[in-house]
């Protein structure tokens, strides 16, 4: 049952929370487990119609992935220090999408949700990833508080 | 997070499917198990039969407790086990209510269920006692689909 976990982070207070969880989750013979951003391209759809930023700009100078990358291989050390074995990986999308796809493709067996994200704005964002996914996952899952 | 455990049932098809995941759990380090079946008190109506003797006194404190009490017995022994206390409760009410409020009184530190019960939509993904409890309750929630 916990085989493969699909982790999906954006890095908030909630996420982090959840990380420490899966620390605990750790004895239960867990095989693997997939550290996941989606980089959430609905708000890039702002920025490109008030001309801040050039749609293929993030990607173009790689700073974004780059950044990303850096973070979620500070996630990937701390999660190998408790004994797990861990990788990482970048989609774009739109995160509840991104999350309900992998999981399918890939043969997770368990998705984890955080069950509220940081800001408020952010907080209805993630929000609304968690009761999606929650909804529409053809995969169990673990709601964390 | 896995040392009291409950676990709600209806004793439908998904709910035993949750049965043999926890049977999966073995080193999670569970310590107590409680299985809750919560008599619907919906399913009865409210309508008194006369003034002195409801529906509710006859069926729902009476023998309608009784044998879901012994038929909740006999459903879980299969996860009866040397290490792992098991506890067996049946209670009337509303069953998300009932389940997140019997969580939190005998201090639950995880619930896990069925995406689905007794109820035959194969349309559905997630039914209403399991996506309400996974809303609202506050300790962990892991749904089994
Ligand atoms: N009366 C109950 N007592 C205890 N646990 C229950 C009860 N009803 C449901 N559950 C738990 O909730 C899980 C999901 O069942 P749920 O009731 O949400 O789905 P459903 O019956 O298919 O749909 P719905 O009830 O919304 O018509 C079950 O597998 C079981 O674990
Ligand atoms: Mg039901």
């Amino acid at each position: 049952m916990f085989t493969k976990i699909l982790f999906p982070t954006d890095f908030s207070e909630a996420a982090e929370k959840a990380k420490d969880k899966l620390v605990e989750m750790s004895k239960c013979n867990i095989g693997e487990i997939i550290l996941l951003h989606v980089v959430d391209i609905r708000i890039f759809s702002y920025s490109t119609m008030l001309d801040i930023i050039e749609v293929d700009n993030w990607k173009k100078d790689g700073k974004l992935i780059k950044e990303l990358n850096r973070k979620l291989d500070a996630w990937k050390d701390e999660l190998e220090k408790a004994g797990l074995k861990v990788s990482t990986e970048i989609k774009e999308g739109i995160p509840f999408d991104e999350i309900l796809k992998y999981s399918e493709n890939n043969g997770v067996t368990l998705i984890l949700l955080p069950s509220v994200g940081h800001g408020v704005v952010e907080r209805m964002l993630v929000g609304s990833t968690a009761e999606k996914v929650l909804r529409k996952s053809k995969v169990s899952v673990i709601l964390l508080r | 997070m896995f040392t009291r455990i409950l676990f709600p049932t209806d004793f439908s098809v998904h709910a035993k499917k949750v049965k043999t995941k926890i049977l999966k759990m073995k080193d999670c380090g569970i310590k107590e198990l409680v299985l809750l079946h919560v008599v619907n008190k919906k399913l009865f109506g409210y309508s008194p039969i006369s003034q002195e003797l409801t529906i509710n006194d006859m069926f729902i404190d009476g023998d309608i407790t009784k044998s879901a009490e012994l038929k909740l017995k006999g459903w879980g022994k299969d996860l009866e086990s040397t290490d792992i206390t098991i506890k067996y409760d049946v209670v009337k009410g509303n069953p998300f209510d009932e389940i997140i409020e019997y969580s939190l009184k005998e201090n639950c530190t995880l619930i896990i269920m069925g995406s689905k019960g007794l109820t035959e939509a194969e349309e559905l993904l997630i039914g209403s006692t399991a996506e309400k409890v996974a809303r609202k309750s506050k300790i962990p929630v892991i749904i089994i689909k």
